[in-house]
């Protein structure tokens, strides 16, 4: 247990340095921040230009805030495998280190979900300082605990889609992106889940970030849309667990049968170009 | 001729790596053309979600549609000489007898096949799901719009690729940077003019703003365009040729810059 959390500490500070020490801090700080606030800001044209509700906004800032977090972490530990094995060709001589693969990927989701909470508090800070957002209520409890679950349960996940990554070409990377795109669509992120049809509606319940958003809107004291309103928050929190404990069994299962598969295929050390 | 003839193979050579490439492996038919389907699916429910007009819904397609082709000359073509050249590929292009324009159309044009069945895709997500309907009067207009905004957005896309021979580790950074900014600057999801006047101007040296704002013109009956759509074919005509003659200068200048600070095959930095 102690060479894995010292492993996965040496990976997380690996990663951090590979993010950020390609350029200055001052080159790379605006480059942590453009995508989320370029992002932020297309949410708040489309607000202006369709003259949405005042009661939208502040739910879907702060929701496409705490997102970014996902796309980073879902992709972090596939990217790490596709990075490591395509491109640095690495990924072999981790493999014939001493200890486990697994708290080294480990240490790259962590190091990326640092990287992306820069992006979460930056959007929040300027909803609030710029855009004149406040929040009814404030859960710091409430908010640190969902925030952990959160961050355990898509650590979970990435590690199953660093295990289908071991057997896609290096084009793995768009599928991180495209997975990240279906959270964002299911998980009410942007829009209440009452928007969607109600026979797609189902695919927002069972998905742990819907309700990982929600808990953090409810620790904000925001209200975004009702269907969800027949729980409560307690009740909302087990969800989130139950869902951790299975994503957790789900992540390890599959990253084992990927890992499996690729060294049967040879694909631990594959390159590919097209 | 025979150059002509040879650049020519040469394209077609490159392209045809990445037609095999694709049928190699099928995932990326799931990854690249249903799953970003969905996500532009999500920019029609955040407008039902703020109750606008179903205009908005048919501007959204749209720009689904037209976003694979930026990807396509962001990762498959400006960005793809920077894993050529962590592969070691880039060295064996430059000592080919052969342009470098040549090897960059067959990677748009072998990378064509797959952004078009993406745009297919979010094409009949939007006709059959969200009932988009197309001016069938400006049709005509809009598919020479839009030829006229993948010719100039390509020739930008041959510029982009001249910087990323120079790029070290940062350039994945700087490709990731060109998304979310550029679906804003270029009005993706929303008319361009909603950027204000000074930046939808601006924003109009990016061929895709005023592709997109023409054929929505022409091919949605849009009445919130920025420019009258004459001026932007005029205006998207003049890139094409400034973009075309600019990619071959940068092409040579950044090629050389690279050889003289040793950065051509520098690998992992």
């Amino acid at each position: 247990m102690k060479r894995a959390l010292r492993n996965a500490a040496t990976s997380f500070v690996l990663c951090w340095k590979k993010e950020t020490n390609w350029a200055g801090a001052w080159v790379y700080l605006p480059f942590a921040l453009l995508r989320p606030v370029a992002g932020a800001l297309l949410i708040f044209v489309m607000v202006r230009a369709a003259s949405a509700p005042p009661d939208y906004f502040a739910p879907a800032w702060l929701g496409n805030a705490f997102f970014q977090l996902v796309p980073a972490v879902l992709g972090g530990l596939a990217w790490a495998v596709i990075e490591d094995r395509e491109r640095y060709q690495m990924f072999k001589y981790i493999y014939l280190a001493p200890g486990n693969v697994v708290p080294y990927l480990m240490g790259h989701g962590l190091a990326r979900a640092a990287h992306a909470l820069i992006g979460v508090a930056a959007l929040a800070a300027a909803g609030v300082a710029l855009l004149g957002i406040r929040t009814p209520e404030f859960h710091p409890a409430l908010l640190a605990v969902t925030l952990a679950l959160g961050l355990a349960c898509l650590l979970a996940l990435s590690l199953a889609l660093a295990g289908l990554a071991l057997l896609v070409a290096r084009h793995g990377h768009f599928m991180t992106e495209s997975i990240g795109g279906v959270f964002f669509l299911f998980s009410g992120a942007v829009f209440p889940v009452d928007v969607l049809p109600a026979w797609i509606r189902p695919l927002a319940f069972a998905s742990p970030v819907t309700w990982w958003l929600e808990l953090l809107r409810r620790s904000l004291g925001l209200h975004f849309g009702s269907a969800l309103d027949g729980v409560s928050t307690p009740a909302a929190l087990a969800i989130l667990a139950g869902f951790t404990v299975f994503c957790a069994f789900l992540g390890r299962a599959a990253w084992f049968a990927g890992e499996r598969k690729a060294r049967w295929k040879g694909l631990l050390d594959a390159t590919t170009a097209y | 001729m025979s150059s002509l003839r040879n650049n020519l193979r040469a394209a077609g050579a490159r392209a045809w790596i990445r037609v095999v490439a694709a049928n190699r492996e099928l995932s990326w038919v799931w990854f690249e053309t249903f799953l970003p389907a969905l996500t532009t699916a999500c920019y029609v429910f955040i407008y039902r979600a703020m109750g606008a007009a179903p205009e908005f819904e048919s501007y959204v397609i749209l720009g689904g549609i037209m976003i694979g082709f930026w990807l396509n000359v962001l990762w498959g073509m400006a960005a793809q000489f920077f894993w050529e050249k962590d592969m070691g590929n880039l060295d064996i292009y430059m000592m080919a007898p052969i342009s470098r324009m040549a090897i960059l159309l067959g990677m748009a044009l072998g990378g064509m096949t797959g952004t078009a069945m993406r745009s297919v895709v979010i094409l009949l997500l939007g006709i059959f799901a969200f009932r988009v309907r197309f001016e069938v009067a400006g049709l005509a207009t809009a598919f020479g719009i839009f030829l006229l905004t993948m010719a100039s957005l390509y020739g930008l896309g041959m510029m982009l690729s001249s910087l990323f021979l120079l790029f070290g580790r940062g350039a994945q950074r700087w490709a990731e940077a060109a998304q979310e900014p550029i679906y804003l600057l270029a009005g993706f999801y929303f008319p361009v003019r909603n950027l204000g006047f000074g930046v939808a101007a601006a924003a109009s040296l990016f061929p895709l703003a005023l592709g997109i704002d023409a054929m929505r013109q022409t091919a949605l009956g849009s009445r919130a365009g920025f420019l009258p759509v004459g001026v932007e074919a005029a205006a998207l005509a003049a890139l094409t040729v400034l973009f075309g003659l600019l990619a071959r200068t940068m092409l040579r200048t950044m090629e050389n810059r690279a050889k003289t600070e040793g950065k051509l095959t520098l690998k992992w930095q």
